[in-house]
């Protein structure tokens, strides 16, 4: 960070000391700007890995950042919590000397400079824009033109907390024309935690979008569809699709067509999860349950939710409830889930590709999420990825040059790291990390693949693993401890004959419950332990035999 | 008398199995007071044969004030601890709190009340005296402070004030101790019956002085909350309760913004509600930011169609029957609204909700009907009910010969050793051996108890328990180890029913799934559970200790549940024993002070630090997020070691805290290395030494905005803020232009709202923390846009203008104009696009440089696939507007005489409202221009200058 100490070394108290706290970067000063590039080196381990490079932005800029869209050329665009959308030039620049708002004087005194980055205010006055979207057709165009090196710039939709837009710059000059109403069809409240996120493109061209639920005061009075995913159509229809939902802060389309959302801890969530949204579901939080008595409802009533029973129970008991794809185990996978992005390039290292990687907000980190189909239902583990982020992450986005980029922000919930906001890229150093790459099901068991060959001594000893299995309560208060923990007795590890993968047979397999594995005795051949000895396989079908 | 207690065996549970012994404990445990469950499955504490059969013995010693006959050694009395019988005698004495017939039980003896043992001292004497002597005593102690008067035991009670007692008895507390049920509490006894709403309200008020060695601690109620406590634990028993039918209505009144949605649903108003005649504002008058809420019956003298006019200034409502009739919404002045409905004869439940902004006030309701011409309501047809109590206690008549003799006999049964502790006791009476004498099986303990002995009436197993305590005195010489004397306490005053201790116990699965938090607060179990007691000694200096103990200090505003006052008498041996067992001596150093210190710890607890504010109240200033525990208290609270390891590894100390590991990698992550070195423990250390300025601290960044930090001020281009507006709508673009005039869009309702001039808005409410305020603009003269839409279709140019049409709850729009979008000219300002069957409206917000202020030019483009004649702009409202100037296609009107509309390209006529007003209304000029995007087109200029 740029030369805090010199801003916080006061002379005397009271008043000279306590001026504006550490000092805000100040990019328009070249001074030590090397130290903006590659961030704090944190995690030490992690970082031989994965870098973490810095996006600054111009002083003056609250670059709380809700939505990230690539646009190629260089350009990211990005939408703020402050209703701007900016695009950022030069975002990649892996060595920024200064970051600069168009037509400031800056911009033009640093014109000549190739290491800059600016940004353009494309548009503003937009009500907490929390997601950007591409219309299929239109993201053929925008992915032909990253792939060929320039610029995109065509209509973008843009989730406001009372509607979906469209938002066209018209003449190219990166200041939007026209922000045109696609949808409104629901109402709200005036409570600040109505958020609305996504949107996104389903392959028909339909939006969806999830409608977070109100805490406190409806000024303007109570309002249907909160906790709810909606479908917009093509001709800009409503339809109330999935009910149930807490704060429903991530939804992503997978590249197996599925859309997949995160959810937060809290009542009637017992712990954060990602979830696949069909239609008819029912996801847990009963908040929105009376909008399925209207008559636009595709979610049938489920019923009066029992409070203070297991998952398994109430996958059981009640209607159309949607068991999740992953739990995120609070604190051990973070506390806050925002976005998920797959890398299906496998650029943040090709033993990763096709996995995702989520975002979360309370501890400015990157899980990693594998998954597979078991017996029709998604399931899979979560490990823990990159940590270190400089604020808490609400969205994560594959860049052009394949990093990830991260768009944080920690306002009102705070979060680890040293900035109220900001963007970051990672990237992969080229380095092959020691971890474990898939865990699957079996029937008896878990099967795991490492990333490279594992010392088959320490890997086919049951003793170096450790496994305990729990699950999570549907209740009111706000989050659930884990609940009806059991140590999982795992009888014996068949290593295979290249060293990369491992059988583990296991006793009991309780499906509904989280089953969580530590694995740090297990090295590779150099005899280097595994950057993350842990993982989370959140087990909702057990596999049969003979598949 | 009904006497209700929960044994072992009744409705809590255990969560372990306890061997017979341990059980056996437990049970007496519980019958004394207690719901928390005790040990962790071991019977014998750690420290010595110490068991938890002896503890339960000590306490029941205790519990049965042994010693306040037995004499005993000052070492003896201290480890047993002493239970002095509550205050009885004076003019604020029983006899002003409780009926002759709760007294007469008392006397009688074997009654828990508050879990305090009172013996059976009259059962020597035959039974023709006994009950003269019962008489006597009763006389005597009645005339303590009584007897209460036999009206005082009816009261008219509203049914808010039993409904926040309810709530109140559900969330602070007291259902840890006295079990869920009112009805079937723990200690309680039949309330009614020996309590009036008075004397049980005062009692809850400051129930330690009563019962000085009382379980019943002091939960600080406030007058209102004692008042509404006794209220509902009365009316839940078996009083007699009538419901009355009274004239008038019930007036609830709430205070704070409601923003254009009358208060009709809203809860938790004053709780002894107004009742007023006929409606109005009652004695609200001259008040702002507020609403009301009045309820009752409305009494319909003729079956038929009845109308209601309902008139408010600001917004109101009316229901009947729970339909909703009349709707008069927003703010604005004294506006009437008139609906239908048809009503048979006889009563109907009426509501009427109405809110006031800010400036003058108003509330009225007229009808008419068959044969009734309009006029207001009269007060003859509102009805509502109220609750009313009565006890039915038998008159009592107080005899003062008796009473002497009464007092002759309470010095001489011994009632005073108990009772009045300060008086020389006649101790050594024949029976009272010191208590190292006493033998098992004999006298208060012997099965068959002698005359000259008081019945505790003790079971079997409260026997057993005692005939080992009396036989194992002279151990008690020996103070407590520490963790034991803890545990002792803590059973003893049933710090267990809340707080978790390992090897000391908890409460209940049952009754952690009762305690409740601030909804909004989302901390977790955290916010809600008071805090586990392992390692509080470690974790709290002494003084603080003492503080929350002796005083009850609360330091989570967040948590329903309250921490009582026990008093200094009963828990300063708890203090020291905590800290005695808990602290780390190593962890007592406080870290080097200075100022580059402090100011370091400054700069790391605000927004460019670890921020530490975006949750942790500053000094009484709001967090960012959630309101986690001030940070001006825990220099003061919390001791150095403990707060080291907390913020290095706060999972550590507090597992599942939602408290944020700052310092990664338990605490060895290097954050600001510029820093004092990146030294995570020195970084803590100089958060501590911030922290020890206490209230006195300078506010970190991030708590208090800079000046300006938020304002939003255009210069070279237009700004434009999505945000909600105060009596707009949620869905507000507000935007300011660099010729300092600013105007609100209302993409709800796809109409201009306001206009202004000067300072354009401030967005902190709407960008600082979690933010969500309704903003509104910062400049004055501001111009008010009449209400409904701009333009609407009129079947005839007469035809009333339709009322704003709010979208219903699920989103359907009924007919009303659709917001379309903005779009942006080359100077950046906005124009705004609407739609309503196959009607296209653009409206552009231009400003004219004008001598004498700029004024505003609504441009309207309106475009339409047919020809149409049927659209009309509305372009004021006010009760005089007259022509100025022009004719035709071009005229200036002035509205009221103090501003003027100019309308050019369309003509403009005035026509008046039902109400009585005048109306400026433009008809919208579409010609055929047959271009691709649009056939039928209109273009036309209102100009507003004011």
């Amino acid at each position: 960070m740029v030369n805090r100490n010199e801003e916080t070394r006061m002379e005397s108290l009271p008043r000279s000391a306590f001026g504006r706290g550490i000092g805000r970067r100040r990019l328009a000063t070249v001074t030590g700007l090397a130290a903006i590039v590659g961030g704090i080196a944190t995690a030490a381990d992690e970082s031989a890995y994965w870098r973490l490079v810095d996006v600054p932005e111009p002083e003056g800029v609250a670059h709380e950042v809700g939505a990230v869209l690539p646009l190629g050329g260089g350009r990211i665009m990005t939408a703020t919590r402050r209703g701007d959308v900016w695009i950022v030039e030069n975002a990649y620049e892996s060595a920024p000397t200064v970051s600069v708002l168009a037509g400031s004087p800056e911009d033009e005194a640093t014109t000549d400079d190739p290491h800059r980055i600016r940004f353009i205010k494309y548009a503003d006055g937009l009500q907490e824009p929390l997601g950007l979207a591409v219309h299929p057709d239109e993201d053929a165009k925008r992915r032909a033109a990253i792939a060929e090196g320039r610029s995109w710039n065509g209509p973008v939709h843009v989730a406001q907390r009372g509607e979906v837009s469209r938002m066209v710059d018209v003449d190219g000059d990166w200041r939007v024309d026209r922000v045109e109403t696609v949808c409104d069809d629901w109402a709200i409240s005036g409570n600040y935690h109505e958020y609305t996120f996504g949107p996104v493109f389903d392959a028909n061209g339909d939006l969806w979008l999830t409608l977070n639920r109100p805490f406190g005061s409806e000024p303007f009075g109570k309002k249907d569809w909160r906790g709810w995913a909606i479908r917009v159509d093509e001709d800009g229809a409503m339809h109330a699709e999935a009910a149930g939902l807490r704060s429903p802060c991530g939804v992503e389309m997978g590249p197996d067509g599925n859309l997949y959302y995160t959810d937060n801890q809290g009542e009637w969530c017992g712990a954060s999860k990602m979830s696949i949204i069909e239609r008819g579901d029912f996801h847990g939080h009963p908040w929105g349950i009376a909008s399925t008595r209207r008559p636009e409802s595709l979610v049938d009533f489920p019923g009066d939710i029992p409070d203070g029973i297991p998952m398994p129970e109430a996958a059981a008991r009640i209607p159309d409830f949607k068991m999740p794809v992953v739990w995120f185990p609070y604190n051990k996978c973070g506390q806050s889930p925002g976005e998920v992005v797959w890398d299906v390039d496998g650029t943040l290292g090709p033993f990763f590709k096709g996995q995702a990687f989520m975002g979360d907000q309370h501890h400015a980190a990157v899980y990693r999420i594998f998954t597979e189909e078991v017996n029709g239902h998604v399931q899979g583990a979560v490990f823990p990825f990159r940590s270190g982020f400089e604020c808490g992450i609400i969205r994560v986005e594959m860049g052009e040059d394949g990093s990830l980029v991260a768009g944080m922000t920690n306002r009102g919930w705070g979060s680890k790291g040293t900035r109220p906001f900001g963007m970051q890229r990672l990237e992969w150093t080229g380095e092959v990390p020691f971890e474990v790459q898939r865990m699957e099901a079996t029937p008896t068991g878990f099967r795991l693949t490492f990333t490279r060959p594992a010392d088959p001594a320490t890997a086919s000893q049951p003793s170096n693993y450790s496994m305990s299995s729990y699950t999570y309560l549907l209740h009111s208060p706000y989050g659930s401890a884990e609940t009806d923990t059991a140590p999982v007795v795992v009888k014996l590890a068949q290593v295979s004959g290249d060293n990369l993968t491992v059988e583990l047979t296991c006793d009991p397999l309780r499906p509904g419950y989280v089953h969580e594995l530590h694995l740090d005795g297990v090295r590779d051949d150099a005899g280097e332990a595994l950057l993350h000895a842990e993982a989370y396989y959140t087990l909702i079908e057990i596999p049969e035999a003979g598949e | 008398m009904k006497i209700r207690r929960k044994t072992a065996g009744g409705s809590f549970a255990l969560k372990t199995t306890k061997t017979a012994g341990a059980a056996t404990a437990l049970s007496i445990f519980a019958s004394i007071g207690g719901c928390g469950d005790p040990g962790s499955g071991s019977t014998t504490s750690p420290a010595s044969d110490i068991t938890w059969t002896s503890l339960a013995a000590e306490n029941l010693a205790a519990d049965a004030s042994c010693t306040a006959c037995h004499e005993a050694e000052p070492e003896v009395e201290r480890r047993i601890g002493v239970s002095p019988g509550p205050r009885i005698l004076g003019v604020d004495g029983v006899g002003a709190r409780l009926s002759p017939a709760a007294i007469r039980t008392r006397v009688r003896g074997h009654g828990a009340e508050s879990g305090l043992r009172m013996p059976d001292l009259l059962h020597g004497l035959d039974e023709a005296e006994q009950a003269v002597a019962v008489e006597e005593l009763v006389h005597f102690l009645v005339e303590q402070g009584g007897p209460i008067p036999t009206d005082a035991t009816r009261m008219e009670i509203s049914t808010a004030r039993i409904a926040q007692g309810a709530s109140l008895w559900e969330s602070i507390g007291c259902t840890a101790c006295h079990g869920a049920d009112a009805g079937d509490a723990v200690g309680f006894g039949d309330l009614a019956g020996a309590w009036t709403f008075e004397s049980l309200a005062n009692f809850l008020g400051d129930p330690l002085t009563v019962h000085p060695g009382g379980r019943m601690p002091s939960l600080e109620l406030s007058d209102d909350e004692r008042r509404s406590i006794a209220a509902f634990l009365l009316a839940g028993g078996d009083m007699t309760k009538t419901t009355a039918s009274k004239p008038g209505l019930q007036l609830d009144f709430f205070e704070g913004d409601f923003d254009g949605v009358g208060p009709i649903d809203a809860v938790g108003g004053d709780v002894d509600p107004v009742r007023v005649p006929v409606p109005g504002v009652g004695p609200y008058a001259g008040r702002d930011r507020f609403g009301l809420h009045l309820s009752g019956e409305i009494e319909i003298p003729t079956s038929g169609r009845w109308n209601f006019y309902l008139t408010s200034d600001d917004g109101s409502g009316l229901r009947i029957d729970g339909r909703t009739v009349v709707s008069n919404p927003g703010i604005h002045g004294e506006i009437m609204e008139r609906g239908s409905v048809d009503l048979d004869a006889g009563r109907h439940a009426i509501d009427i909700g109405m809110f006031e902004a800010s400036g003058g006030e108003r509330l009225s309701l007229s009808w008419s009907g068959p044969g009734v011409a309009r006029q207001p309501v009269p007060a003859e047809a509102f009805f509502s009910d109220a609750v009313v109590l009565d006890a039915g206690w038998a008159d009592f008549e107080l005899d003062e010969e008796m009473a002497r003799r009464g007092a002759v006999r309470f010095a001489q049964t011994g009632c005073t050793a108990c009772h009045v502790p300060d008086m020389p006791q006649p101790r050594g009476t024949a029976a009272a051996l010191p208590l190292a004498s006493l033998v098992a099986g004999r006298g208060c303990l012997s099965s068959d108890v002698p005359a000259n002995a008081p019945d505790y009436g003790f079971d079997t197993a409260e026997l057993a328990l005692l005939d080992e305590f009396v036989s194992n005195v002279r151990a008690l010489l020996e103070p407590l180890p520490g963790d034991i004397a803890v545990a002792h306490s803590m059973i003893r005053l049933d710090c267990i029913a809340c707080h978790e201790r390992p090897d000391v116990g908890g409460p209940s699965v049952e009754a952690r799934a009762r305690f409740a938090s601030d909804d909004d607060a989302e901390l977790g179990d955290e916010g809600r559970i008071p805090p586990p007691l392992d390692g509080v000694g470690n974790k709290l200096r002494l003084e603080a200790l003492r503080d929350v103990l002796a005083n009850g200090t609360k330091v989570r505003p967040y948590m329903k549940t309250r921490m009582p006052i026990f008093g200094d008498a009963q828990t300063r041996d708890l203090v020291v024993h905590l800290a005695a067992s808990d602290s780390i001596a190593a962890d007592g150093r406080e870290p080097e002070f200075d100022e580059e210190r402090v100011a370091a710890g400054h700069a790391l607890t605000g927004t460019d630090g670890v921020s530490c504010v975006q949750c942790h109240t500053v000094a009484g200033h709001p967090a960012l997020g959630i309101p986690a525990v001030d940070l001006a208290t825990m220099h003061a609270r919390i001791r150095p070691g403990w707060f080291r390891k907390h913020l290095l590894d706060p999972q550590k100390t507090n597992p599942g805290t939602r408290m944020t590991a700052s310092w990664g990698n338990g605490g060895t992550e290097r954050i600001f290395p510029e820093l004092l070195g990146g030294d995570p423990v020195k970084q803590v250390d100089a958060i501590r030494s911030y922290l020890s300025l206490g209230e006195s601290m300078p506010l970190p960044k991030g708590v208090v905005p800079d000046a300006g930090e938020y304002a939003l001020i255009p210069i070279d281009e237009p700004i434009l803020f999505g945000t909600f507006m105060r009596d707009v709508s949620p869905r507000t673009i507000a935007v300011g232009l660099p010729e300092n005039l600013h105007f609100a869009w209302d993409a709800e309702h796809a109409r201009l709202a306001k206009a202004w001039r000067g300072a354009f808005m401030d967005a902190e409410g709407t960008w600082r923390g979690r933010a969500g305020q309704l903003e509104a603009p910062e400049g004055r003269s501001v111009l008010q846009m009449p209400d409904g839409p701009a333009i609407a279709m009129l079947e005839t140019r007469d035809a009333a203008w339709p009322t704003a049409n709010a979208r219903d709850p699920a989103g359907l729009r009924n007919g009303a104009w659709r917001f379309a979008g903005v779009t942006r000219d080359d100077e950046r300002r906005p124009a705004f696009n609407s739609e309503l069957d196959g009607v296209r409206i653009t409206e552009r917000p231009l400003p004219r440089i004008a001598e004498g202020g700029t004024s505003l030019i609504r441009r309207f483009t309106v475009g339409s696939d047919a020809g149409r004649g049927d659209l009309y702009m509305r372009a004021a409202i006010a009760t005089s507007i007259e022509p100025v100037a022009g004719e035709g296609d071009e005229r200036i009107w002035a509205i009221n005489g103090e501003r003027t509309v100019r309308v050019s390209g369309a003509n403009s006529f005035v026509r008046e409202d039902p109400g009585g007003m005048k109306e400026l209304i433009v008809k919208v000029p579409l010609k055929m221009v047959g271009r691709e995007d649009v056939d039928f087109e209109g273009t036309f200029d209102v100009e507003l200058a004011w």
